[in-house]
């Protein structure tokens, strides 16, 4: 691997970290991360560096989940770069004023929400026939 | 040497639910059939999903882009895309493409009830149709086996006068397990001496696989696409219209028609190709024609041509269902989202006496959450912005969406000459004048609007809900996508636009089908009525033709 490679594998390996404390979900798609990991670098790169760095210290304690709330109340521009990325990875959108902007066809259908409150995105249920009938799976 | 124009023994203008319908039966008795359709067929199933997925606002119009601005055809796709000068606003939409607006339909397909027919005779208000329930059950019968109907026979059998001849094609979609729950819960309830009784929706989504289409998956999109075709869509009977011979040609404005003074009998129309640039005029002489282009671009056609309204009623009469609803978080699970956004209603205020002074209506029971009120982004905003994340944020999600539920209600409008559709002088992409949109609030609306968000309180009520949510203006409604009423059926030609075999009073060679023939609108989805009266139309043009059964 070239050096660039390994800096880029880097920080979407420190971005994946980061998403899963941040969503609470193990398995993230690598592709939805790198698409997400890109829009976010582009809407603002220091933002997204401060957030990895706090969510690379949580990680660190014993207690991430607490220790990412406090980093989180230190700083309110980690804080608000958290929020992006925690509305992106549950609904593959960016949040605008007027609505929110799916980064992808896939992004929308991979938004971690419906799986979440036990559905589906809209237009891909994956279900068969009659699968709403019975409590979800999950 | 001048060459004559093209020559078509029927024509049918527009390819919605109405038009192939006509066009299919038609051409299955051998009839030779050309469907003129504005719009364009666009881009296949898939793509229109991709189109819905990346869309911000997922409107009815979201997958079509080939409606959209770039497309000299554009669709309109909310109030404000329209020409309005009334002290309403008129709220429906509807897609000019192939196949029409069924691409973004619910797709529920409950039948109008005897009283819906005769509101006059038994209320005193609005007028009487030319025919009655009896007149179209058989038709009804044939529409829920053409267009692949579920329901439950026995349950809807009878139900409010309106006896049915024959089963569905298909049983009832099965309804959701929050569904279940809530019919559980509001069994034994009484409002107002009134049962309130959660009654299956009939629906032209697939229970099982139906005419070469697939069951329905439950992708709980049906507005605005199906991405499997489980929903009937008008492009079944065009497929099926071309298997029998139906010749479809779409970019294809009908601009005119035209009419001999002398016979009253239409012998031609001009359209617009847009296929090349530039678009060119093309003129064809048809013994027949069949209107078929909804109840806002058939009046307007109508209009611009000068043909077919001695009564005045062409464009008089517009109407829709007026809808709200009531959202609320209930104190379990329900589970929202899962299959069709709606499968069970409430149809105990579809008639009744009190059709003297209110509009009646018909609630749906929603499988959707809160609509409007609260979508599940919306709420994913609201708990993101508290500061959580992780598994808090996962257990917060779960536990809200999961509970969202609405009731919303549907109201009948009376036909009214004020509110209506004329020509404007701003004009189109294909200089054709635009339609302009005049309507008003009728207090017999807002009685029912008032009714029913009292029954649905009552309901929440019993239901233990929280966080109960109405429109706080008492006049707000959305449109149903109902569009109806501006070419009515009639007896006699001083007031109304069509016999009741869908005959022009004043042409004996044009008909109409669709909803612009309705005189009233009852509360019942409008989609199995325009497809029974299409079917009989059909059979009595094909009559008429000569065509061999």
């Amino acid at each position: 691997m070239s050096q660039a490679d390994t800096a880029s594998a880097e920080k979407l390996g420190a971005f994946l970290a980061a998403s899963r404390l941040l969503t609470g979900e193990d398995r993230l798609d690598r592709d939805l991360a790198g698409a997400y990991l890109a829009s976010l670098s582009e809407a603002s790169s220091e933002t997204l560096a401060k957030l990895l760095a706090a969510a690379a210290r949580a990680s660190a304690a014993s207690d991430p989940a607490e220790a990412m709330k406090t980093e989180l109340a230190a700083d309110p521009e980690a804080a608000a770069g958290a929020k992006s990325m925690i509305y992106l990875w549950f609904s593959g959108a960016l949040r605008f004023p007027d609505g929110p902007r799916f980064v992808s066809e896939q992004a929308y259908f991979g938004g971690l929400i419906w799986r979440c409150v036990g559905a589906h995105p809209p237009a891909l249920s994956g279900g068969y026939l009659g699968h709403w009938r019975y409590l979800p799976d999950d | 040497m001048t060459d004559a124009p093209e020559h078509a023994p029927v024509v049918v203008v527009g390819s919605g639910v109405a038009g192939a319908l006509v066009a299919w039966a038609l051409a299955a008795r051998g009839v030779k059939v050309l469907i003129l359709e504005a719009g364009q067929a666009g881009a296949e199933r898939t793509a229109l999903v991709g189109a819905y997925a990346a869309a911000t606002i997922k409107s009815p119009r979201s997958p079509y882009a080939d409606v959209q601005p770039g497309s000299p055809v554009v669709s309109p796709d909310n109030e404000n895309d329209y020409l309005q000068d009334g002290t309403a606003k008129y709220k429906s939409t509807y897609l000019r493409r192939v196949g029409g607006t069924t691409w973004h339909m619910l797709g529920n397909m409950p039948r109008h009830v005897p009283a819906d027919f005769r509101l006059k005779s038994r209320y005193g208000v609005g007028v009487d149709w030319p025919i009655g329930y009896d007149d179209l059950e058989p038709w009804y019968c044939d529409a829920e086996d053409a267009l692949g109907v579920s329901g439950d026979h026995a349950q809807l059998d009878g139900m409010l006068g309106a006896r049915r001849g024959r089963p569905f094609p298909m049983s009832r979609i099965w309804p959701s397990w929050g569904d279940l729950k809530v019919s559980r819960a509001l069994q034994g309830l009484e409002i107002d001496g009134v049962a309130i009784e959660a009654m299956c929706t009939p629906q032209a989504r697939n229970s099982r696989p139906y005419d070469g289409r697939p069951a329905c998956a439950g992708n709980s999109s049906c507005v605005p696409i199906c991405p499997i075709g489980a929903k009937y869509d008008a492009t079944v009977h065009l497929k099926k219209a071309a298997a029998a011979g139906a010749e479809l040609r779409s970019r294809a404005v009908v601009s005119r028609l035209r009419a001999d003074p002398a016979s009253g009998r239409i012998t031609g129309l001009d359209y617009i190709d847009w296929s090349q640039a530039p678009f060119a005029t093309r003129t064809l002489t048809a013994d027949l024609v069949v209107l078929a282009a909804n109840a806002i671009e058939s009046p307007r056609l109508l209009l611009m041509s000068g043909v077919a309204n001695a009564s005045g009623q062409v464009g008089c009469n517009l109407m829709d269902h007026l809808q709200g609803q009531g959202a609320a978080i209930l104190p379990e699970p329900v589970y929202p989202f899962r299959g069709p956004p709606t499968t069970v209603g409430i149809d105990a205020f579809r008639d009744g006496p009190r059709r003297e002074s209110r509009a009646a209506f018909r609630m749906s029971i929603g499988n959707d959450g809160m609509g409007r009120t609260e979508t599940p982004l919306d709420t994913l905003g609201k708990l993101v912005d508290q500061g959580r994340f992780g598994r808090d944020l996962r257990a917060a999600l779960r536990d809200r969406v999961s509970r969202q539920f609405r009731i919303s209600y549907s109201t009948e409008v009376l036909p009214s000459q004020a509110n209506r559709l004329r020509l404007a002088t701003e004009t189109d992409a294909f200089g054709l004048p635009r339609p302009k949109l005049t309507v008003s609030l009728d207090d017999y609306n807002r009685r029912a609007f008032a009714e029913a968000r009292k029954i649905i309180a009552a309901i929440f009520d019993r239901l233990g809900a929280s966080e109960t949510a109405f429109a706080t203006d008492p006049d707000a409604y959305t449109g149903a996508g109902h569009i109806m009423g501006t070419c009515r059926m009639g007896v006699s030609p001083a007031d109304s636009v069509v016999d009741a075999d869908c005959r022009a009073h004043d042409h004996p060679n044009l008909h109409l089908v669709g909803a612009s023939v309705f005189p009233t609108c009852g509360t019942a989805n409008p989609t199995l009525t325009i497809a029974a009266l299409a079917l009989r139309a059909a059979r009595a043009i094909g009559d008429g033709l000569g065509a061999p059964r």
